[in-house]
């Protein structure tokens, strides 16, 4: 089965900068979920503009990025940005329209979806992110929780094959950040999620990805990996609390 | 803040109204005012009186119509007086006057009584251009964000000693208009990838 996600040999610089990201390889397999960890300005937001199409502004002719098999390429953006489904930082600049149906309906609108079916499309896609019957609400009365759950339903309305999460638990309380994963864990397909949370990697992820300035540092099961304090403190990470008494093999 | 959709806590006859007759019907009132003769005129009597009947069948409230008229008259009779400068613009004067305060209470007893996505919606389906309907839904909901992100600019500087002290406090505000302006800027290009990465073409 081909993978889900693959980068080849990826490198990035913002306009008179530095590398932001320096020769990156991996590769992520189908109904895999994966940790993006590092420190700030890591590179990790960067890189997960890159699965969407968001960067380069002007795509190589040699493809870096296939998805489901399919090389990520000027041809195939429109259909790769309907199969990986990124979810921003700050849900505010996310949740775009009057209210959550209109929020939840632009991806499904720009596919062409209306009428009867785009209601239901997006009837399923808030209860599938917990927040069924919350169609005329006005995103800015929400509460943090609700509308990372809104943002998730409108990405989940253009029925993604891989999801992309960046930070998904940054700005939530503790009862928000535990139900936010386990809905994370209810959603099938590929999914990686850039985070700090490390918790939330260790809970979730079967695989992390460590970056540091630009560069692919690390790679491997999150738990053996995690547990590498020498590692972890080297890249501006700590071992989470969870596995400071947990044999790493276990 | 001053809501930019309807805030209003009750329905009335109006509120019930379908929001293709109520916008028809309010752009019907502006293009009448806007078409009558200048100069002081009874036909502008008309258009006033109709609005001031639909008040009380709004319930729209008093101080609902004065906080939202006092911010417009800054401007309207600022742009009203620049024709007293002209002999030949005065009568001008009436007219600017009369016609922008009626056009304004006419879009106030519109976004009292139709929520701002049912009148962006009947645009859509007017087929007014995506890209203005856009515009105008992205104003509209960032609208609260660029406050609440103004209050804390505010609250920010006020818990490092700011006081609202003559001066200071003009030069507090560009200062947190400077910042506003260029968070903004940031802001506008992570909803373009934000919108990018839903498909937006």
């Amino acid at each position: 089965m081909k993978p889900a996600v693959a980068i080849k040999s990826l490198s990035y610089r913002y306009d008179g900068g530095s590398p932001a990201l320096d020769d990156i390889s991996f590769t992520v397999e189908q109904d895999e979920t994966i940790a993006l960890l590092g420190p700030n300005g890591a590179g990790k937001s960067t890189l997960l503009l890159h699965f969407n199409g968001l960067l380069p502004e002007k795509l190589p002719a040699d493809p870096v990025i296939w998805i489901d098999g399919e090389p990520l390429a000027k041809e195939t953006l429109a259909g790769i940005r309907q199969k990986v489904g990124l979810l921003f930082q700050d849900p505010d600049d996310q949740l775009i329209s009057a209210t959550v149906f209109e929020d939840v309906a632009f991806g499904p609108r720009q596919l062409g979806v209306e009428g009867a079916i785009l209601r239901s499309v997006v009837e399923h896609s808030l209860s599938l992110a917990g927040v069924a019957g919350f169609e005329h609400r006005e995103p800015h009365r929400l509460s943090q929780g609700e509308k990372r759950r809104v943002c998730l339903a409108g990405v989940l309305a253009c029925k993604p094959r891989v999801l992309v999460l960046d930070e998904p638990t940054s700005d939530l309380d503790p009862r928000g950040r535990r139900e936010f994963k386990a809905l994370l864990r209810s959603l099938p397909g590929a999914k990686i999620i850039a985070t700090h949370d490390l918790e939330l990697a260790v809970d979730l992820c079967s695989r992390a990805v460590i970056l540091d300035q630009g560069k692919l540092v690390a790679a491997g099961p999150t738990i053996p990996l995690l547990s590498n304090e020498e590692l972890m403190l080297a890249h501006g990470l700590e071992k989470p609390h969870s596995l400071l008494h947990r044999h790493p093999h276990s | 803040m001053l809501p930019p959709a309807t805030d209003s806590p009750r329905v009335t006859t109006l509120h019930r109204l379908s929001p293709t007759v109520k916008l028809g019907g309010a752009l019907l009132i502006i293009l009448t005012t806007v078409l009558l003769p200048r100069g002081v005129s009874w036909a502008y009597a008309m258009p006033a009186a109709l609005v001031f009947l639909l008040w009380p069948l709004s319930g729209m409230t008093f101080v609902y119509i004065w906080r939202r008229m006092l911010l417009a008259e800054f401007f309207i009779v600022g742009f009203a007086l620049f024709s007293l400068f002209h002999e030949a613009a005065r009568p001008v004067f009436f007219s600017a006057f009369a016609k922008s305060n009626i056009c304004v209470f006419t879009l106030l007893l519109l976004t009292w009584t139709t929520p701002f996505h049912l009148i962006l919606n009947e645009l859509r389906r007017w087929r007014l251009p995506g890209i203005m309907v856009t515009t105008l839904a992205l104003m509209v909901r960032y609208l609260p964000v660029l406050v609440e992100e103004s209050s804390r600019m505010q609250r920010a500087r006020a818990s490092r000693g700011f006081t609202r002290r003559k001066g200071v406090a003009w030069s507090n505000l560009t200062m947190i208009i400077g910042q506003l302006f260029i968070r903004s800027a940031d802001r506008a290009e992570r909803i373009y990838l934000a919108m990018c990465a839903r498909g937006w073409k």
